[in-house]
């Protein structure tokens, strides 16, 4: 039994050489997979290098791909392996982190501490364009994160698949990637005004 | 009581849910993943609170906006590098 008996059956067609079927499974997403990938990596052209292995990484597995997540989701995992090594050819540090970036605003008995204090965002602000901009600085982990989740379609279950985590962990990351990314925002809204 | 944040919920906060507890589900709310009694919690917590009031309102403009869909731009010379990604593909098969 297969959740994506669709996907499987297309991989299938691919594995045994069906061009016309990758090319079309190929143009159907990699506008998504090229937007990810510029947004993790930063330049065009390692965006592009690391499209073009994904692509090549994804057919030359296929015959590995049992269903049980969508293809998309399967691909997006290889993508995500070969950003990676981008990253480490490039010689680039891996940011990760697990703090939580509010925990000390918190009293003991779990109220604010008295001195946190928040004050409405000016909707007038660039707000779209300051939120990017905080999503740019935040650690690696939760920066894919963020980037996955706003895929449409992808469930929980299958966003914590390809990126190697239990559920409960990619809630967790989300959440303080979410909260990283607000008080970033927060900061730079503040500055702005 | 604290929970961990991020997660679904399901633990019984006492009286009153806290702010530390609230915070902690805020993501899980706005992805509706949390039940009816976290909700409810939520709801009567950020009644009360005027820091978590407006604390909510920008967590759910970042929910908001960092869930835009991604920029759909392909490579300008994408139909050169799929047809160099299958030949290399067949050539190898």
């Amino acid at each position: 039994m297969t959740a994506h008996p669709e996907d499987l059956a297309l991989a299938r067609r691919i594995a045994v050489g069906d061009e016309a079927a990758a090319a079309d499974f190929f143009r159907q997403h990699s506008g998504e997979m090229y937007g990810y990938a510029r947004k993790m990596l930063g330049e065009a052209e390692a965006a592009e290098d690391a499209l073009q292995e994904a692509m090549l990484g994804a057919l030359r597995s296929i015959e590995r791909y049992d269903g049980r997540v969508a293809l998309r989701a399967w691909a997006f995992g290889i993508l995500r392996h070969k950003i990676t090594d981008a990253h480490r050819k490039r010689g680039r540090d891996f940011v990760v982190s697990s703090a939580d970036p509010e925990a000390e605003r918190f009293q003991a008995g779990g109220g604010w501490k008295d001195d946190v204090t928040f004050q409405p965002w000016d909707e007038k602000a660039e707000l779209m364009e300051i939120v990017r901009r905080c999503m740019d600085e935040l650690p690696h982990n939760q920066r894919e994160v963020l980037l996955l989740r706003a895929l449409e379609g992808l469930s929980t279950r299958e966003a914590a698949e390809l990126l190697e985590l239990s559920e409960d962990n990619l809630r967790q990351v989300l959440h303080r990637a979410r909260a990283s990314v607000r008080r970033c925002t927060d900061r730079k809204a503040g500055e702005a005004a | 009581m604290h929970r961990p944040e991020g997660g679904r919920g399901g633990v019984n906060p006492g009286i009153l849910m806290k702010c530390r507890e609230s915070y902690g589900v805020l993501s899980a709310y706005l992805d509706g993943e949390v039940g009816l009694v976290d909700r409810m919690w939520l709801k009567g917590h950020l009644m009360m609170c005027a820091k978590c009031r407006v604390y909510f309102e920008q967590f759910r403009r970042v929910h908001e906006l960092t869930g835009a869909p991604l920029p759909e731009d392909l490579p300008q010379d994408f139909d050169a590098v799929l047809a160099a990604v299958l030949r290399r593909w067949k050539d190898q098969s």
